[in-house]
């Protein structure tokens, strides 16, 4: 069998000659019209590099920042010029034992100021937030940014032990190993004494709510904490809005209610109302019930008791909260609220209990339903309540009408075919307001690669983005996955957390967890950058190509998108000007071309029309 | 000219205009054929292909139905096993079709029978396992449980509906066939022949002789184009792929196939044919289609060979490359005791270069007096291949893996501050850094002193055993006569009677699952503390992991590679045994609960595996010759 392998061997060398033998030979009397790619109008930068920058910590010491950036916070500065300087809050998903910065998770808060150029600079230096007022946090993921710049961390993964906050590891250089932080690795439960150290009763501090009361150590976290970004320290757990797997949350212009996101299966909507504008220590948490219909829907008040906050759920339930499954980030437009629920595979038993405490499940859900919804098969009646949920869903909440409705169900796009446009598992959504219009930035976090959740390169021959982030225009009525545009923002698709806009859209913060810019120096550290150029970015994510009135092979390139468009349906190759095949993509008006390098290239279609491409 | 070829990549190949004009006489000489062939012309070959896939999921759907009524009506055992049969073969017919395109379908529909924990959700839960591999079981218990079985067909139904919609709107090419057929004579290779998905009765060859036909007939299509791109090599891929098909088909014994001779005269031979034919055609090859960094380099001619695999596609930056200059500079940081705060201590320390990279220690001397590492070192050639790192898989990047070595007190117990301000002393490492890390200036840094230690572990890796060179079909001075004739038999043993190759999947011969090679499982074993306690180590390894503490991870260990094991006793995660031999005999017994251990989640098989002494001895043959000596 030898012979064949050297042959073989030798035929893959003649191989790679052969197939730039059929490109066409690049001859003088070869008139290729030469189309111009600009450079993307979005530029960007980094302000913030975790595990490189130096952080001021407890004492003054210095550290290398934490890692695992997820939530980011906007606050201005001065109120009346909200666009010119800003705190920059970043939340830590970590879990480590740390003399300078603090066990557990964490923050860190710098400044930012405009300059003329629209662009920002990071004024001074990078400063830890101090928690040890409220007895520290554990995993910060989400969070809330407030219209009036007044931040929240949220912390998730409901802790059940003080054995379980005390692992960890020590951290090395604000290092970037994971710990426990949900979904991003691994700690080392087996080493105790690495995670929060002290496991001593908690009494609860002045300026909170149930001030003097005592609760175990474990039980201090899971809750919403609020900072105080211009001193970098934490004011207060919010231990009066429960106590749940908290994502996030928004304040609404009212300065008064609240409406609380649940990152848990089954999942409760949650709202409280301050009595006084801007007094969140006083006041009323509800739980949200969905009515049979689903067109509308009331409010339960829940019992404002330590007892009641510490199993908030389980109170909810008993009372007839409606269930939802895992509720991420959420928003308000125009006096709405827009939530992502990320749906999960298969909930397998998850809702028994619920329904049996009492919970209801949501109509959307109950659609769903293997067993008992509308397309259960009718053997398997007597079966629990099971919900396949691949692709999860954007709902919007009427605070008007109390009605939860769909506004966006996952999954694949009907123009799927050339927009490649398949929403899985949303997590990241945000608001932003650019020149007057309205859009909504909705980021996704894969729970898997199945059923055509990630557009596989190997296959559909799309880019090498793994968690999508979308962009959809709020004007456009009764919008579908077809109106939703691919944000194109990081190199060599990162993927992408805690996208902020300043308040005039113009620019925005976003955390990059693996920017691979192919340098070495900051790979797989994360990141925080700014993005900019940001109005004539949107302009041209949102316009559609035009061609010439005559027949014959076009192309018409978005520099936004880096992507090329056909005026027909075609098969296309892109060449290298030395004549190499380096892109093939079959029955498509457009090709993505982020992946390219600047430089020189010619395009080819089926009939054998060429046009140069120059990507600058 | 065209006609039998694909209509799209056949016009691709020709579009030249210089070649138009050479062409054209070559055109109207073939314009008979043309005419002939005009109505086969209507379909492109991938969609003829397509067709025959949606038909055999129907075929699955007619069976799976046929097996339900007999779940329903509660039919005798004998016929019930006979309609599940009939569901596994016709699933058969597409699974390397659907495995290409949707790998987590195949998870679904014909994953492992075991619970798993749902990484995506901020808690631990479990998702029940679910598909063919769980009916199976429920089948082959005494008492069959009718309820968990319609519970598991009403599950299926929804994955087939899901897979042929899935696959009626992929969008396919040429291309997208011919590297699925191709991965599917990888997944027969290392998967099938050694039963891995047949947990009871189903017979693990005459299905993949199943698969091996049907995706075979799929790259029938492809003749044609084939024989204009090399006659030689597609008369003898026609000629393999019929032959390995009958060596399938005419198999007596689940034992007593021989599975040596199957991959080296087919598996291997037929993986390469194809891929060279397909890079001769013309078609393009993934590469031209998206640009991310791959594993697997398709160009290279099969699995054995040491540049099939890109070390990097694993690393935290995937778009980072190597350089001869960070492989050096990080060869130079594994023997410097700089990195540790003792002084006493260098990677070299345990994973010792003279010693297949360990150091024959059950548990290595830490840097502190009188401590000891909590597991047995690892060896480290092909180590970097992996999605996982520690024998508790708690961290993803070798880049990480050197993280905890640095923090760990009975080990570094420093950090990267401490270890960048020792090495700057250094003249010699601060040039290596400087020549390494020109754009970053040779700053001295945790990024740099990682990456740099990564480029040289993932430097090692290396297939060049004589196993290797001789399933590549070459000749091996160092493995021939008797000796070949034992190593032969052990491997047969290994990929079948024994099992082995059920977790030791070639050809790393460790956890990382082929084709994709995406994957690094855990088993749990049921290791003793010493081998004649009756008492598990009580080291929950990957179950004592903050995010996998559940019942189901207790005592689970990665399952690590086996190439160099001759070199790398003490065995197992807590070095119990000392010898192969030992190792052979606690599997031989059925793992821990074998030798009467309460090991209530164990994945290994607690079924004696009556293997003869002289069977042992031929599957430690087989593992002493997976040996090679790199150069270092």
């Amino acid at each position: 069998m030898n012979f064949i392998y050297g042959f073989l061997l030798l035929m893959l060398a003649g191989g790679t000659a052969m197939s730039q033998q059929i490109f066409p030979a690049l001859d003088t009397n070869f008139n290729a019209k030469t189309i111009i790619v600009p450079p993307s109008p979005l530029q960007s930068k980094l302000v913030f590099v975790g595990g490189k920058d130096t952080v001021i910590g407890i004492n003054g010491q210095k550290q290398l920042a934490k890692q695992w950036h997820d939530f980011i916070g906007y606050t201005p500065i001065n109120l009346q010029a909200p666009n010119d300087s800003a705190y920059i809050t970043i939340n830590h998903e970590m879990r480590v034992k740390d003399d300078i910065l603090g066990d557990g998770g964490g923050m860190t808060v710098f400044k930012v100021k405009k300059t003329s150029t629209g662009d920002y600079i990071v004024n001074g230096g990078y400063r830890n937030v101090d928690f040890t007022a409220v007895g520290n946090t554990l995993a910060n993921c989400g969070g809330i940014s407030a219209r009036n710049g007044r931040i929240w961390t949220a912390e998730e993964w409901v802790q059940t032990s003080n054995k379980d906050i005390n692992v960890g590891l020590v951290p090395v250089e604000g290092k970037d190993t994971v710990f426990a932080a949900y979904g991003k690795g691994v700690g080392q439960a087996t080493a105790p004494g690495l995670g929060i150290r002290d496991t001593n009763d908690w009494t609860i501090p002045t300026g909170a709510s149930f001030a003097g009361r005592s609760i175990k150590k474990f039980q201090n976290f899971n809750w919403l904490v609020e900072i105080d970004p211009a001193q970098a320290k934490a004011t207060r757990k919010m231990y009066n809005w429960g106590r749940f797997e908290h994502e996030g949350g928004v304040v609404m212009p009212d300065d008064k209610t609240v409406y609380l996101t649940d990152d848990a299966q089954p999942a409760v909507f949650f709202k409280f109302v301050a009595n006084q504008p801007g007094n969140f220590n006083e006041g009323q948490l509800f739980a949200y019930k969905q009515s049979v219909d689903g067109n509308s829907g009331t409010w339960l008040p829940l019992e404002n008791s330590l007892d009641s906050m510490l199993s908030i759920r389980a109170v909810a339930l008993k009372k007839g909260a409606t269930m939802f499954t895992r509720h991420e980030w959420i928003t308000d437009v125009n006096g709405k609220v827009y939530i992502t629920e990320t749906g999960r595979d298969n909930s397998g038993t998850s809702f028994k209990d619920g329904l049996k405490t009492g919970g209801k499940l949501a109509k959307h859900l109950w659609d769903r339903d293997v067993y008992t919804g509308p397309f259960s098969d009718s053997i398997m009646k007597t079966k629990d309540t099971v919900i396949i949920d691949y692709y999860g869903r954007v709902l919007e909440f009427d605070p008007a009408t109390n009605k939860m409705s769909v506004f966006l169900e996952g999954g694949k796009a009907a123009n799927y075919a050339t927009n490649k446009v398949h929403l899985s598992n949303p997590d990241g959504i945000v608001s932003w307001n650019l020149n007057g219009k309205n859009y909504l930035v909705i980021q996704e976090d894969l729970n898997g690669r199945s059923k055509g959740r990630v557009g596989n390169p190997d296959i559909d021959g799309s880019g090498n983005n793994i968690c999508e982030m979308y962009v959809l225009d709020m004007s456009k009525s009764n919008p579908t996955l077809d109106d939703l545009r691919r944000l194109l923002i990081t190199p060599n698709g990162a993927e992408v957390t805690g996208a902020i806009p300043t308040p005039d859209g113009k620019a925005m913060f976003i955390n990059s967890q693996h920017p691979s810019s192919g340098s070495t120096g900051d790979f797989g550290n994360s990141c925080t950058m700014l993005l900019t150029g940001l109005d004539k970015y949107v302009t041209s994510v949102f316009e559609d190509p035009s061609f010439e009135e005559y027949q014959g092979f076009q192309v018409y390139p978005n520099p936004a998108t880096r992507t090329l468009y056909f005026n027909e349906q075609s098969d296309v190759s892109i060449y290298t000007i030395g004549g190499q095949r380096v892109k093939v993509a079959w029955n498509t008006d457009r090709v993505d071309i982020s992946e390219l390098v600047p430089g020189t290239y010619f395009v080819q279609n089926i009939r054998g029309d060429v046009q140069k491409i120059i990507i600058q | 000219m065209k006609g039998l070829v694909s209509k799209r990549s056949d016009l691709f190949v020709h579009t030249s205009k210089s070649m138009k004009k050479t062409l054209s006489l070559l055109v109207a000489l073939l314009c008979t054929t043309i005419v002939i062939s005009m109505k086969q012309e209507e379909l492109t070959l991938p969609e003829k292909v397509r067709i025959e896939i949606m038909s055999s999921i129907d075929s699955m759907q007619t069976t799976l139905s046929s097996f339900e009524k007999g779940v329903k009506q509660q039919v005798n055992t004998t016929l019930l096993k006979y309609q599940f049969a009939q569901v596994r073969a016709s699933y058969k017919q597409f699974e390397w079709f659907l495995a290409h395109i949707d790998p987590e379908a195949v998870q679904l529909i014909n994953g492992p029978p075991l619970p798993r924990l749902d990484e995506s959700i901020p808690s631990i839960m479990e998702i029940e396992p679910e598909g063919l591999q769980v009916m199976e079981e429920i089948l082959n218990e005494d008492v069959i449980d009718y309820p968990a079985l319609t519970y598991n067909i009403q599950k299926l139904k929804q994955h087939i509906v899901d897979a042929k919609s899935m696959i009626q709107s992929v969008a396919l090419s040429d291309r997208i066939i011919l590297e699925a057929v191709r991965n599917n004579i990888m997944r027969i290779g290392t998967l099938g022949i050694s039963g891995f998905d047949t947990p009871g009765f189903s017979d693990a060859l005459k299905e993949s002789a199943i698969s091996w036909e049907s995706a075979g007939k799929a790259l029938s299509y492809y003749a044609p184009l084939f024989q204009r791109t090399s006659k030689i090599q597609s008369d003898s891929l026609k000629l393999l792929l019929r032959k390995g098909k009958n060596m399938l088909s005419a198999s007596r014994s689940f034992d007593a196939f021989d599975r040596w001779g199957f991959t080296k005269d087919y598996v291997n031979p037929v993986y390469a044919l194809i891929g060279s034919l397909h890079i001769q055609s013309g078609i393009e090859i993934n590469t031209e289609v998206s640009r991310k960094n791959r594993i697997i380099q398709y160009e290279v001619p099969t699995l054995y060979h040491t540049s099939t695999y890109d070390p990097y596609g694993y690393a935290r930056n995937k778009h980072e490359r190597p350089s001869e200059e960070k492989i050096v500079l990080g060869a130079m940081l594994f023997r410097s005791n700089a990195l540790s705060k003792s002084g006493s201590m260098s990677c070299a320390t345990c994973h010792d270069p003279q010693h297949a990279f360990m150091d024959g220690h059950a548990k290595s001397p830490g840097s502190v007096p009188h401590s000891f590492t909590d597991r047995n070192t690892p060896g480290l050639l092909n180590v970097a291949l992996s999605p996982r790192y520690f024998h508790d898989s708690r961290t993803t990047y070798l880049e990480e893996q050197i993280e905890h070595v640095v923090s760990s007190s009975i080990e570094f117990n420093t950090d990267y501050f401490e270890i960048a301000q020792r090495l700057s002393q250094d003249v010699k490492i601060v040039d290596a850094f400087k020549s390494a890390y020109p754009s970053e200036s040779g700053r001295i840094n945790a990024t740099t002193i990682s990456s740099a230690l990564s480029a040289y572990v993932r430097s090692l890796i290396s297939f060049e055993t004589p196993v290797d060179s001789v399933l590549r079909g070459e000749k091996s001075t160092l493995l021939a006569g008797k000796n070949l004739q034992k190593v032969k038999n052990g491997f047969n043993l290994f990929m079948g009677k024994a099992a082995c190759g059920t977790c030791h999947f070639p050809p790393t011969f460790s956890g990382l699952v082929p084709p994709h090679f995406t994957d690094m499982e855990s088993e749990v074993l049921g290791v003793p503390t010493h081998p004649t306690s009756k008492k598990i180590d009580p080291d929950l390894g990957k179950g004592g992991i903050y995010k996998y503490k559940s019942p189901i991870y207790a005592h689970a260990f990665k399952t690590p590679g086996l190439r160099n094991v001759r070199l790398t006793a003490p065995y197992m995660h807590n070095g119990a045994y000392k010898t192969l031999e030992e190792v052979m005999d606690f599997y031989n017994r059925g793992g821990g609960i074998g030798l009467g251990i309460d090991v209530p989640n164990q994945t290994l098989p607690s079924d004696k595996l009556n293997l003869t002494k002289q069977e042992i001895s031929d599957i430690i043959a087989f593992m002493k010759a997976l040996a090679e000596n790199p150069k270092y």
